[in-house]
């Protein structure tokens, strides 16, 4: 497995797990605002502790991949999959204007933000390990 | 597929060259050569006379193309 296709693993999966423990707990209301940004600050911190982490440790084990820059395959891949994150993004943007525009507060148009880079993301981890086990 | 290549026999007639190998010296990870060969992904043209030219082969001794029709192009004019 290539390591660019490792490193896609470990965002969508920290993704999946870490992400999904905050959006679990904003759908359960538990809390108010302040307390959910607090939750969101130390989720971020865990989402790059994590995948820095395991990014290391995958590099240590295989470093001569982990070294060797994108070839032209990986470059495409790349691409592609930053285009269908494109799409989330943009989808998502247009979600928070109306957010905005029904007159949601700024903490669910945060939240709205929020998910819509955490949606791109994983369309873009999800493209990144189909486009590498599929072919290009 | 529409590209194939001869790439695994040239590397079988070439005393076993491995696949790191081929890819190192074209300049690509051996997981891109793996798919080249697999027909996952039809290389660049630059990558693809680097390829003919480490094996010392015209291109297209090492890639076919195949319209849609099912016809085999060899690449030269007729």
């Amino acid at each position: 497995m290539a390591f660019r296709e490792k490193t896609a693993w470990i965002s969508l999966l920290a993704t999946l797990g870490i992400y999904g423990f905050y959006f679990s707990a904003l759908a359960s209301a538990r809390g108010n605002s302040a307390e959910f940004f607090a939750l969101l600050i130390e989720t971020m911190i865990t989402f790059v502790v994590v995948f820095v982490a395991l990014t290391i440790v995958v590099a240590i084990l295989s470093p001569k991949d982990a070294d060797a820059p994108a070839d032209e395959r990986e470059k495409l891949i790349g691409l592609k999959a930053e285009r269908v994150a494109y799409y989330a993004v943009s989808t998502g943007a247009v979600a928070g204007m109306l957010a905005a525009f029904c007159g949601l507060s700024g903490f669910w148009i945060a939240n709205v933000l929020f998910l819509t880079l955490v949606v791109a993301g994983l369309a873009k981890d999800a493209m990144c390990i189909v486009l590498y086990r599929a072919g290009v | 597929m529409a590209v194939t290549n001869e790439i695994r026999r040239l590397r079988f007639e070439a005393g076993e060259m491995t696949q790191a190998e081929l890819a190192q010296r074209i300049g690509v990870t051996r997981q891109t050569v793996n798919a080249i060969e697999q027909g996952k992904y039809s290389p660049s043209l630059e990558a693809a006379f680097r390829i003919a030219h480490v094996f010392a082969k015209p291109l297209e001794a090492v890639f076919h193309f195949h319209s849609e029709e099912g016809q085999h192009e060899k690449g030269q004019s007729r």
